[in-house]
Formats: C-alpha cells, sequence, structure tokens
C-alpha cells in the first residue's frame, strides 16, 4: 500500500493560510494539493500569504515538483506569495538539482512583477 | 352406488344435451372395444364411428390401440388435421375417451421452440463474431454462420477499401474462401445502396439470373433465391451480406427474413468494432513508431547505447526518452547525445516526449552552445498552461585519437557519472536548471575526457528511485548505481547498459515503477588501426 497524501488547508489569520502536507507528492496523489489550493484561494481572496508546511512531505518525484509549480503559478497569479516552509533535505535537494529554489522560494523577480502590477 | 358401467352407457340415452353438445369429442367404448355412446364432436371428428361400432375399425389407430392396452395414461396423435390429447376417464369395464384439440398450443410450442433455437443461435453467433477483433476473422465466421442457418451460401463484403472489396464467400458445409474483389456492386440491385450505408434497406429479393457471376461461389449449380441485406455497423455501414439459396428451396418466409435480419445486425456491429479497433491500432502503430526510443550504435568512433523500459507494463512509450544525433559529416565533428525526463506518464508524456525530441532535432544547429540550445528549448516548451516540465541531459561527443571528448549540460536532471577505466566512478560536475517552466534557465557545463574503456552514464531517476530490494520499499540509489556502475569498467556500451538496467529490474521484481531510462557513451578498446587508409584520425575496431 502506498501511503497517500494528506492535506490539510488553515486560515490562521484573514491574511495568511497554512498548508500541512503529509505523505508522498507524487504522479497518482499531487493533484490534490493543486486542487486543494486554488479551490480555497478562490474562497479566500484577502489571504496574501500561502505557506506551504513541507516537513511532512516523505517523498516528491517530479509530478510532485510539477504540481509545486502550478501551486506558485496559482499563488502567484492570485497576488498571494507563497512560502515553503519546514523543507525536508530531499525536498531541498530535488529544488537544488532542478534549478528552481529561487523560483519557488524566493523573491523571484517575476512574482513580484505579477504581484505588483 | 350406480353401477358405473350402467351409468357411462346410460350417459347418452339420459338425453343430456351437456354431453351431447359438448364443443370436446368424447366417446366411450366397452372393455371390447365396441362403441356405447359418443357426442357430436365426436361423430363430426370420426364419421364412420357409432354405437355398437368396433373403435378398431371407426376411429384412428393411436386411439384404438389405447384403448386395446388399457394403459390409463393421456395418450396424443392426430386426426382430421388436428392434433389432440385423449384423456381416459375409466368406469369398471368401459373408457369415455375425452378428446382435448391442442393443435393451437402444438403450433405455439413449435413457434417457441424455434424462437428459443433462434435466440439460442443469435446469442452464439454474437459470441463468436465478437471472439475476434479481426476484421477478416469476424467476416468469416458471418459467413460460416449465414451459410449454415440462413441458406446455403453466403457473401459478406466490406466497404471498399482503395478500390477492391474485401469478400468471404462459404458455401454451407465448406471452409470460407477470402477474397479481394474487383467489381461494381451495382450489378447486383440493392448491394450498392447497402454498402454505401443508405437508412436501412430492406432485404431484396432478386432474380437469380440478374445475377453476376462474382455472386456465385465456384460450383455452386443453379441458384433459386438471392437475398441482399445490409450489415449496419456504428455510424457507418459495416458491409453487405448475399445469401443464396439452391433452386429446390423455396424462397424466404417472412419469419426467416426477420431472422436474417436479426442477424445482419449482429454481424454488422461485430464487423464494425472489428473495423475500428484496426483503425485505432493502426493510428497507434503509426503514431508509436515515431516516439520510440532509437536503436544506436557506433558513431563516429564513439560508443552509444540505450535501454529503456517504460512505467506501464504492456506499453511501450513513456515520458523517459534518448537520442543520439549524428554530426559526423567531417572531421571533428560532435554527435550530440540526449537523455530526457518528461514529467508525467504514459500516452499524455509521451506526446511530450515527441514534441520535445522533434525540436531538439530542428535546434541541432545550436549544438555547439548548450545553454543556447536550452534556453531556446525552454522558450519553446515554457507557454504551455500545465507546468509540464523536462529535465535533460546533453551530451556532445568527439572521438579524438583513442579517447573521447564531452561536453555535458545538465538540465535539472542528475548528473550524469563517469566510470574510469580503473572501477572508480565520479559524478560530472554539472547542473541547471529544468526547461519548460521558468522564464529564464541556467546552466553550467562540465568537459570529460573518457579513456579507453571508460564510460559516462546518462540515466532518469526512475533507476535511483526504482523502489524494491529484499523488503520491497528501499530505494535502488545512488549508491547502489554507483557501485553498479564500478563494475562496468571496461565493459562495451551495450553490456553497460544491459547491466545496470537488469540490475534496477531484479531490484524492482515485480513492483511498482517509473519510466526508467539509461543512455551510455563509451571510448572503445579497440585496437588503433593507423594502417587503414594511413591518413587522419585513423580507425579502431569497435
Amino acid at each position: 500500500m502506498t501511503s497517500g497524501l494528506t492535506c490539510t488547508w488553515t486560515a490562521t489569520d484573514g491574511a495568511t493560510a497554512r498548508v500541512a502536507i503529509a505523505g508522498e507528492l507524487e504522479f497518482a496523489t499531487a493533484r490534490l494539493l493543486l486542487h486543494l489550493v486554488t479551490d480555497r484561494l478562490a474562497d479566500h481572496p484577502g489571504v496574501r500569504d500561502v505557506r506551504l508546511d513541507c516537513g511532512g512531505i516523505a517523498f516528491c518525484d517530479s509530478s510532485g515538483l510539477s504540481t509545486l509549480l502550478l501551486v506558485h503559478r496559482a499563488v502567484t497569479g492570485a497576488g498571494s506569495r507563497l512560502y515553503l516552509d519546514n523543507r525536508p533535505p530531499a525536498l531541498d535537494r530535488l529544488l537544488a538539482l532542478t534549478g528552481t529554489t529561487t523560483y519557488l522560494t524566493g523573491e523571484s523577480a517575476d512574482s513580484r512583477a505579477r504581484r505588483d502590477s | 352406488m350406480a353401477d358405473p358401467v350402467r351409468t357411462a352407457a346410460r350417459v347418452p340415452d339420459t338425453g343430456d344435451r351437456g354431453w351431447a353438445a359438448a364443443p370436446m369429442a368424447a366417446l366411450c367404448a366397452d372393455a371390447d372395444g365396441v362403441v356405447l355412446a359418443l357426442n357430436e364432436a365426436a361423430r363430426t371428428l370420426f364419421p364412420a364411428a357409432g354405437p355398437g361400432r368396433r373403435l378398431s375399425d371407426t376411429v384412428a389407430d393411436w386411439l384404438a390401440g389405447a384403448h386395446d392396452r388399457r394403459a390409463g395414461e393421456v395418450v396424443r396423435g392426430e386426426a382430421g388435421e388436428r392434433a389432440f390429447a385423449a384423456h381416459p376417464i375409466p368406469h369398471g369395464e368401459a373408457v369415455t375417451w375425452w378428446l382435448v384439440d391442442e393443435t393451437d398450443a402444438r403450433v405455439a410450442q413449435d413457434a417457441l421452440v424455434r424462437e428459443q433455437e433462434r435466440t439460442a443461435f443469435l446469442s452464439d453467433a454474437s459470441a463468436a463474431l465478437l471472439g475476434s477483433l479481426n476484421l477478416e476473422r469476424c467476416m468469416e465466421v458471418a459467413a460460416r454462420l449465414a451459410a449454415q442457418h440462413l441458406a446455403d451460401a453466403a457473401l459478406v463484403l466490406a466497404p471498399t477499401t482503395g478500390g477492391t472489396y474485401p469478400a468471404v464467400s462459404c458455401v454451407r458445409g465448406e471452409e470460407p474462401t477470402r477474397s479481394r474483389l474487383e467489381i461494381d456492386p451495382d450489378d447486383l440491385p440493392g448491394l450498392g445502396e447497402a454498402l454505401q450505408g443508405f437508412p436501412p434497406v430492406p432485404s431484396r429479393w432478386l432474380d437469380p439470373d440478374a445475377a453476376p457471376g462474382w455472386v456465385l461461389p465456384a460450383g455452386f449449380g443453379p441458384v433459386g433465391s438471392i437475398v441482399v441485406t445490409p450489415l449496419p455497423g456504428h455510424g457507418v455501414p459495416a458491409g453487405a451480406l448475399v445469401l443464396l439459396r439452391r433452386g429446390d428451396r423455396a424462397s424466404f418466409t417472412d419469419q426467416e427474413e426477420l431472422f436474417a435480419r436479426l442477424f445482419a445486425a449482429r454481424a454488422g456491429a461485430a464487423m464494425s468494432a472489428a473495423r475500428v479497433f484496426a483503425q485505432q491500432a493502426s493510428i497507434t502503430d503509426t503514431l508509436m513508431r515515431e516516439l520510440l526510443p532509437p536503436s544506436l550504435e557506433q558513431l563516429g568512433g564513439v560508443e552509444f547505447a540505450g535501454r529503456y523500459r517504460p512505467a506501464r507494463d504492456g506499453e511501450r512509450i513513456g515520458g523517459d526518452f534518448y537520442d543520439v544525433h549524428s554530426a559526423i559529416s567531417t572531421e571533428g565533428d560532435e554527435s550530440l547525445a540526449v537523455l530526457g525526463d518528461v514529467c508525467g506518464k504514459g500516452l499524455d508524456a509521451a506526446v511530450l516526449t515527441g514534441k520535445i525530441r522533434t525540436t531538439l532535432r530542428a535546434l541541432l544547429p545550436m549544438a555547439g552552445d548548450h545553454h543556447r540550445l536550452l534556453s531556446l528549448l525552454n522558450r519553446t516548451l515554457a507557454d504551455s498552461r500545465d507546468a509540464r516540465f523536462v529535465t535533460l541531459v546533453l551530451a556532445s561527443a568527439r572521438r579524438e585519437g583513442a579517447t573521447v571528448r564531452l561536453r555535458v549540460t545538465c538540465a535539472g536532471h542528475p548528473p550524469p557519472l563517469v566510470v574510469r577505466a580503473d572501477g572508480r566512478v565520479e559524478e560530472a560536475d554539472t547542473h541547471g536548471s529544468l526547461i519548460g517552466v521558468l522564464p529564464e534557465i541556467e546552466s553550467a557545463g562540465a568537459d570529460i575526457t573518457l579513456d579507453p574503456g571508460e564510460t559516462c552514464l546518462l540515466y532518469t531517476d526512475g533507476i535511483i528511485e526504482a523502489r524494491g530490494g529484499p523488503l520491497g520499499d528501499a530505494m535502488f540509489g545512488e549508491d547502489r548505481l554507483r557501485q553498479s556502475l564500478a563494475e562496468c569498467a571496461n565493459m562495451p556500451a551495450d553490456a553497460v547498459v544491459e547491466r545496470i538496467q537488469m540490475l534496477a529490474s531484479q531490484w524492482i521484481g515485480r513492483g511498482a515503477h517509473d519510466d526508467m531510462a539509461v543512455l551510455a557513451i563509451t571510448a572503445p578498446r579497440g585496437q588503433h588501426l593507423a594502417a587503414v587508409g594511413g591518413h587522419g584520425r585513423g580507425r579502431y575496431t569497435a
């Protein structure tokens, strides 16, 4: 049996949302995270910061990374900011290997430009 | 109690109009088979019968026989073209026979049995027809069944492909014959319409003399009747069925014709399904051929070999790919090897893979500058709505004397491993960002020199993330890959990829896995054949 994926959205205050991710972020499961974030963002337009708590990610493959990129696109597209908190070393290695660390976690020029526009 | 014999004998004498006028025939006979009494209906049925006459002379044999046997059971037989069940009612020595008319019931019963046989046949026919998704096989089954159950011979025609008509004809009791007919279907009235799929044309009766020769099976003899029935398909016509009967057999009844159309509906559906399936299989094959990984060989004195195992068993394509583009036209040119991994699995990934491979081929003139090539590829793919990306490794290889010079650039991909002749395994010092999502990419390449017997291995993460092992859930991992590769020093490229793929597959066992691809670039350990030609870089054995 695969361990699957659990994602929990908590709006700590009106402007910040925290999404706890637990399990394996891979081909079969990753869509769950994207749908949760896009649905909740639409319901809570006041949220400025979306903080993904990555501490519980046991495994992340290329489809998982693709989902993180889509989540990033959805969050910045809605004028909010995405944070990847408590990243496990394996996730950090994947981000470094694929050259996406700055894009996903830093203040990239792209997300700033979209938010300011 | 009254004496039963006398009671029975007394019945007609009482003037009981109920008995005499009963619609059911009744006659009473004594132990010797002499008729004691009979009613009007019995009189009508057996005009010769009357009181005092013997049963054996006046009524049907089966009834007289049953009376003599005194079996006391219901017997059945025919009288005056109708079927009866005779129920004996004994009165001591005498017996009254009540004859129940069963003609209608028997006709209904016969019809029911026939209907049951037909239903069973149609159900069997459906099973036989749908048992094969091969159109020609399906046509054979249809022709054979039609010849067996509907006519003396049958001809099944499919719509034209390239001017000729695929046909199967079958004579009852013989093997079906396949052919492709070069004919004008309008020679047989109704056939042209049936093949073009005009709205359900009713079966058509034809003058057998008007039928063209190609309708008749060889040696069939004179034809008595011909029927053309369209075979309806899914949206498009599936073909037509021609039924032939010999001269001595009467033409089709309404029932038989209805039955033929029910059969045609099933045969048509099956042929239509087989045709659609064949079309899809051919489309898939054609598309798949473009997406399959190439077979690799030695190019310009450099050995290339690749192995690929898609994530889903039964599929031959997926999200991993490799290619080697030969640019060996002049001295010192490079071949470009590419190994990549499109995120996702199955057909979706394969289609994107095809796009990337085509784009890379178009960008080959830029292969001298890996970063530029990757940037252009990134720009081509970046505008997709879904964040599907590709990670890949580029390796430009050129033979220089006995060595192979490599320029390697990773784009978001695990860096290649190099196994030296002494078994040391090194990681290529290259990195870069993945392709297809980010607005700008960065990359840093590495230069590597391979001495004879040394191999640079490009692999996708399906290899190191392959889960299995003794407990079934451990990853193959980079360390295990390095160890396996260390044992591959001085092996030819083909042996290296075979061994790595085999070890990873063994590790997985029966478990699920991602696409797995490996590509080896090896400097051959051959002898320098400088004597051959005597100019240029010379040649080497493999």
